[in-house]
């Protein structure tokens, strides 16, 4: 929708009580020029794209906060969780304890949560800039990770020689949660080895959430692309996409994969047990950004119906997510907790689709 | 009514339906703005590329779902036998890592992958004709690879350096080498559709005409020595889908078949590249942009060999229906060219000399960019504009590219504006 468009639309908007009989809600363009130009020229353009209270957003304010109200602010904080992870680190390989190693898993979690709130905005230089595979490669790379771990001790050389696969999120997990044993380790039974290794790998994930930062910042960041007028509504589109294609995807692999093969190992996070927070956050950060940008509000602006079934389905979906039992990896075999799965499939599939029905709305 | 009457009004009723059906085709399918014909992509964002095509049936869309998910998968090396799973040696862990949302990657070692050749062409030794540059722990790449950029008038070539552990010759005197980005996966199975035939008519391999463009067709030893054409790559060195995403298996990732990679997952991943769409361009055939810019792309002779229309056949074999048929815009003759010492990186495979690349196609050019920010254009992503690639034209498109130069500014800027928005 362009700026005149939106302009007019705010007139019409108004029209009935101005103009109750001589103004139809819906007029050819060039009366809408003819009333719209001068009208919008006395207001003063800047008047024209400022909201009201009863206006839908335009898409440059969605996307503004998009950017400053959701994408920036959690990858903020991803940068403060991974270094809070990098220091907890610290303090177990310094003086390895139990509890130290504790407090180190519920750091690697908070970082976990944040960084999954943000899957569902799968364009920009996650996907192309390398951090997506730096930070959150699937799946682990056990074999190099067992052999490097018990071998000679581990340096910086070792760890630069290890694969995406061996790194980032799932690497430390494997590690801090016991993915070699299949069983939790004390802190007595990490190796000098495992401590090297997650010294090294915590400091790589702290250094790629702050590129990730970085590169969504600043006036010639991605952020700042994005908001631009001119690119404004394709990246509203993106928005819907990201959030389509990442219900899907938890749909048909995050969920689909592991219920037929009923093999934990195909569910990510598995070692940790984690599975289901992944997937909570997943679905409230792709609530979270219809709600919080004003972006629900556009999509009802064009189709009341279709913008309360999006809001009715993403709630649902989060209530289903919540519900799932926990952890996943114990009840692949249950009937009752395969039948929650295939109703969170079922309901993701949905509402992905209610989501796609919206982008020509918004093009 | 007479019997003679009644015949004579049927007849022209069929005759109508037949025209009808005729012009609905004709006109309907043969628009620019949809490049795909009825496979046609809507959806011009950073996922542009990764969307199904259009008038896929709803088995066929579930299947390219599935398939999709197999593209994506992420490989890592299998705990048992010694190269099980990914690797030993490989230059990328899954399909996207290069395809980067199924576009270009960027010209940079994880993304890209580097061919090389001894100066006569045969394989180098140890190594064959692809630098595998990673490796699984344990085992040793290829060789290290480093890209550097030398810069000269504005553009820019890359110089790539081997290093090897193994007591190999690898300098630039005795291997050639050359760093290939991955050609983005718009509009594949369009392409395989087109009759061979289609391809050889444009092909002039000895230049009779006289034009100073001759076009040649690829032509590969298949199974049991028989001919056949390369259509896809950026040498025309596979001459299917299914052949290109084999190899790719094979040579990128080291996952040899049938141990890692199944006919069954190789047939998925296959009809996911063949059943996924190109984009409608931006702007309708009717703008003054499109006309402006077609009229140049011909003016200039762009149009002899990146050849803007051609047509699918009809095959009971298509792995989708709406393959067939079907009025394409990918603007390639498929066939392979001479574009002179710029672009000869000295680099000989199977017959196609260094200096030879297959037309690329340019459905979705405009795009490249959007999907992916940091990609460039031509086989290495040394250009980085569109503009930069034309530039780098030469041999039978040296007239093309000095008539570019010599236009007025306005007028080159109007035949990019068209091309941006392919």
């Amino acid at each position: 929708m362009t700026a005149w468009q939106r302009c007019w639309k705010r007139l019409v908007d108004i029209g009935p009580t101005r103009h109750a009989t001589a103004v139809p809600r819906i007029r050819p363009w060039s009366q809408a020029l003819a009333l719209g130009l001068p009208l919008c020229l006395g207001l003063g353009l800047t008047g024209c794209g400022t909201p009201s209270n009863t206006a839908a957003p335009t898409d440059e304010m969605v996307v503004k906060t998009f950017v400053e109200k959701v994408v920036q602010p959690n990858h903020t904080k991803l940068v403060a969780e991974t270094g809070a992870l990098r220091a907890a680190i610290q303090r177990l390989t310094d003086q390895p304890s139990d509890e130290h190693l504790e407090a180190a898993r519920q750091a690697w979690r908070a970082a976990r949560q944040t960084w999954e709130t943000s899957e569902s905005w799968a364009f920009g230089p996650a996907e192309t800039e390398g951090f997506d595979g730096a930070l959150d490669s699937w799946p682990v790379n056990r074999k190099d990770l067992a052999t490097a771990l018990g071998g000679a001790p581990f340096t910086p050389e070792t760890f630069a020689a290890l694969s995406d696969t061996a790194k980032g999120f799932h690497g430390i997990e494997w590690v801090l949660f016991g993915g070699r044993t299949g069983q939790r380790p004390d802190a007595a039974q990490l190796t000098p080895n495992d401590l090297a290794y997650l010294r090294l790998a915590a400091d790589d994930l702290h250094r790629q959430a702050e590129g990730l930062l970085a590169s969504w910042s600043g006036s010639q960041g991605f952020g700042a692309r994005i908001s631009s007028p001119a690119e404004a509504g394709t990246a509203l589109q993106e928005m819907l996409h990201g959030r389509a294609g990442l219900l899907q995807e938890e749909g048909d692999e995050k969920l689909g994969q592991p219920l037929e093969t009923r093999d934990p190992h195909t569910l990510e996070s598995a070692d940790s047990g984690n599975t289901q927070a992944d997937l909570l956050a997943n679905v409230e950060g792709a609530r979270q950004v219809l709600l919080s940008t004003g972006l629900l509000e556009l999509i009802r602006s064009k189709d009341a119906e279709l913008g309360q079934q999006i809001d009715t389905q993403t709630a649902q979906a989060v209530a289903l997510a919540k519900a799932l039992p926990h952890p996943i990896n114990d009840h692949l075999d249950n009937p009752a907790s395969r039948q929650a799965l295939e109703e969170l499939i079922t309901q993701l599939h949905s509402t992905a689709k209610l989501v796609e029905r919206s982008v020509p709305l918004l093009s | 009514m007479p019997r003679l009457s009644q015949s004579l009004l049927l007849a022209l009723l069929a005759l109508a339906v037949v025209l009808g059906v005729g012009l609905q085709r004709g006109w309907g399918a043969a628009d620019p703005q949809r490049a795909a014909g009825a496979m046609i992509v809507t959806n011009r964002t950073s996922a542009s590329f990764e969307q199904p095509a259009a008038g896929l049936s709803p088995a066929e869309l579930e299947r390219h779902q599935v398939a999709d998910g197999l593209f994506d998968r992420t490989h890592v090396p299998l705990e048992g036998a010694a190269g099980a799973g990914l690797g030993p040696r490989f230059n990328a862990a899954s399909c996207i890592a290069c395809h980067v949302r199924n576009g270009r990657g960027r010209p940079l070692m994880g993304e890209s992958l580097v061919r090389v050749a001894l100066r006569d062409a045969r394989p180098v030794p140890g190594i064959g004709h692809q630098v595998r540059d990673r490796a699984v722990l344990g085992a040793q790449p290829d060789a290290a690879v480093q890209v550097e950029w030398q810069e000269q008038a504005g553009l820019r070539r890359p110089l790539v350096r081997l290093e090897a552990e193994a007591p190999l010759d690898l300098s630039p005197q005795s291997v050639a080498r050359s760093l290939r980005v991955a050609p983005p996966l718009v509009g594949l199975g369009l392409l395989e559709a087109v009759p061979e035939a289609t391809i050889l008519e444009r092909a002039d391999p000895d230049d009779r005409d006289g034009d100073g463009i001759s076009g040649r067709p690829h032509w590969l030893k298949g199974d049991g020595g028989r001919r056949q054409l390369g259509r896809f790559g950026w040498k025309a060195l596979s001459a299917s889908v299914q052949d290109q995403t084999a190899a790719a298996f094979l040579n990128d990732m080291g996952l040899t078949s049938p141990g890692d990679i199944g006919a069954r997952e190789l047939k998925l991943v296959t009809f996911y590249t063949q059943t996924l769409g190109a984009p409608r361009t931006a702007l309708p055939a009717s703008s003054p942009v499109v006309r402006r810019g077609q009229e140049l792309f011909s003016e200039l002779q762009c149009a002899r060999c990146h050849v803007p229309q051609l047509a699918t056949a009809r095959s009971p074999q298509a792995v989708a229906q709406v393959i067939n048929d079907q009025r394409i815009w990918p603007y390639t003759d498929l066939l392979l060219h001479d574009l002179g010492p710029g672009l000869d990186d000295g680099v000989s495979e199977r017959g196609a000399a260094g200096s030879e690349w297959r037309t690329a196609p340019l459905w979705g050019l405009g795009l490249t960019q959007r999907v992916n920010a940091s990609a460039g254009f031509l086989h290495d992503g040394r250009a980085r504009t569109i503009e930069e690639a034309i530039l780098w034209h030469g041999g039978e498109a040296k007239t093309a590219k000095t008539r570019f130069v010599g236009l007025p500014k306005q007028r080159r800027e109007d035949l990019l504006a068209w091309l941006r928005q392919l």
